[in-house]
């Protein structure tokens, strides 16, 4: 395990913030935070599954003292496993009790561990000091636009002083806190990434401007990943037709983007408890929930579709021939052997 | 008067600590509101705390079970298609989507 020093030098064994490391080091995300303070709409919040390979899902929710009997194990089957990050199945930072019992956890046990976190950042301004104060040195910020009118029409709604806020309210908050916080982190020496969701029609033009204020705030990257939409993951935006973009169109928008922050193309837009490798996950190894009994043969077998997982969609992405809207869902997908998992792998 | 936990709730605890009287705990892997203690959030704050933060529409029901957040108020996306998305997906298949 390389000895880190600087900022600079954590950045070059964290695999989503350096397009080299991802080939070397691995990453576990823990699934510590179910709970989230806004709405996104692309996101459902029915986050448990086992099969599907996107952000936001996971197959179970550990607690903290879970989390840390699971980077234990990852460690072991990874040597090479130099991030722990957290990463939903909601917001990092709308679970602040479970997000700081994990980190102090981790912290004490797997010194060398670099510690992340992704939000929405609507709570950053109140706990970016505290994230630093645990040993957090990257924090991925999801900025979508900066414009309210286009926010609004990603984010219905955010919960807010006791209210559920509703419209351009709720993105001018937003907005607000996210740019705050991303200054905190800045000035705090924190690597901080933006993600952005490209969506076709909403955000894309707008992007470009987004891209050059949050270089000129001190964003070292920023990750513009293609909306993922299939109506089979229930969200607004799979269920009211909303497509995402072709591989082309990702390539063009990134190109606009003409400020400092370098663009980040080796994202494999992973699920929040994904384990190893970017591009190879391996989270069912180290799921403790019992099979679901419809997938199960009863002989506690379990077998698993050959979905668009971590195979299909991500081979799609990187041959640059995904479908401008897919349409099978994950148990609907031909081709291909199941895997079947016996339960001394489970 | 109490509100309710309806089953729909998955389970994402952002309600618990919102709660002004402590009124909801956890149960056999199931959130549940002790209608002893519930308020319906009145002297306490304007709007009920689980209601509001609760991203999951019918899943907080009042006394009567009519949901605060009825189908298509969080989302967006309209009762009929939600109520057809969640008919192909209980059947297994997705084909019947609009």
């Amino acid at each position: 395990m390389p000895k880190h020093t600087t900022i600079d030098d954590r950045t070059a064994t964290h695999p989503c913030y350096d397009g080299e490391a991802h080939q070397k080091y691995a990453r576990l995300h823990l699934a510590v935070a179910p709970a989230c303070n806004i709405q996104c709409h692309y996101c459902n919040r029915k986050y448990s599954c086992a099969n599907e390979s996107r952000p936001g899902v996971v197959a179970e929710v550990l607690t903290p003292k879970q989390a840390l009997a699971r980077v234990a194990a990852v460690k072991v089957r990874f040597p090479q496993l130099t991030v722990v990050g957290i990463a939903g199945p909601g917001d990092a930072l709308a679970n602040p009790d479970r997000l700081i019992t994990t980190c102090s956890l981790i912290r004490d046990a797997f010194p060398e561990l670099m510690l992340c976190l992704s939000t929405n950042g609507l709570a950053l301004p109140a706990q970016a000091a505290r994230l630093v104060d645990l040993g957090v040195h990257h924090v991925t910020v999801t900025i979508n636009a900066l414009d309210p009118t286009v926010t609004a029409r990603i984010h219905p709604w955010i919960f807010w002083e006791h209210r559920r806020r509703r419209g351009l309210e709720a993105a001018r908050i937003l907005i607000d806190n996210q740019l705050a916080g991303l200054d905190i982190l800045v000035a705090k020496g924190v690597a901080v990434k933006i993600n952005s969701v490209l969506i076709p029609g909403v955000n894309d033009t707008h992007l470009p401007e987004l891209n050059e204020v949050i270089s000129r705030r001190g964003a070292r990257i920023h990750n513009i990943v293609p909306l993922l939409s299939d109506p089979s993951f229930g969200t607004y935006h799979g269920l009211m037709g909303q497509r995402g973009p072709t591989p082309s169109e990702v390539a063009a928008v990134r190109r606009a983007c003409r400020g400092t922050a370098i663009q980040m193309t080796h994202c494999r837009q992973c699920r929040a408890d994904a384990v190893g490798l970017l591009g190879a996950d391996h989270h069912a190894e180290f799921s403790t929930r019992h099979p679901p009994a419809e997938r199960c043969d009863g002989m506690g077998h379990l077998t698993v579709p050959p979905t668009f997982s971590t195979t299909a969609t991500m081979l799609f992405h990187a041959a640059g021939t995904l479908p401008a809207r897919s349409t099978p869902g994950p148990f609907a997908v031909a081709g291909g052997e199941p895997r079947v998992l016996s339960p001394s792998s489970l | 008067m109490a509100y309710a936990i309806h089953a729909t709730c998955v389970t994402c605890w952002a309600c618990l600590p919102e709660c002004p009287n402590d009124a909801i705990h956890e149960r056999g892997g199931h959130l549940v509101i002790d209608p002893v203690l519930c308020t319906e959030c009145t002297g306490d704050h304007l709007d009920p705390q689980c209601a509001s933060i609760c991203p999951v529409e019918e899943a907080i029901v009042d006394a009567t079970g009519t949901p605060l957040n009825p189908l298509g108020s969080l989302t967006g996306v309209p009762a009929q298609v939600r109520l057809a998305y969640t008919a192909a997906h209980e059947s297994g298949g997705w084909s019947c989507l609009p």
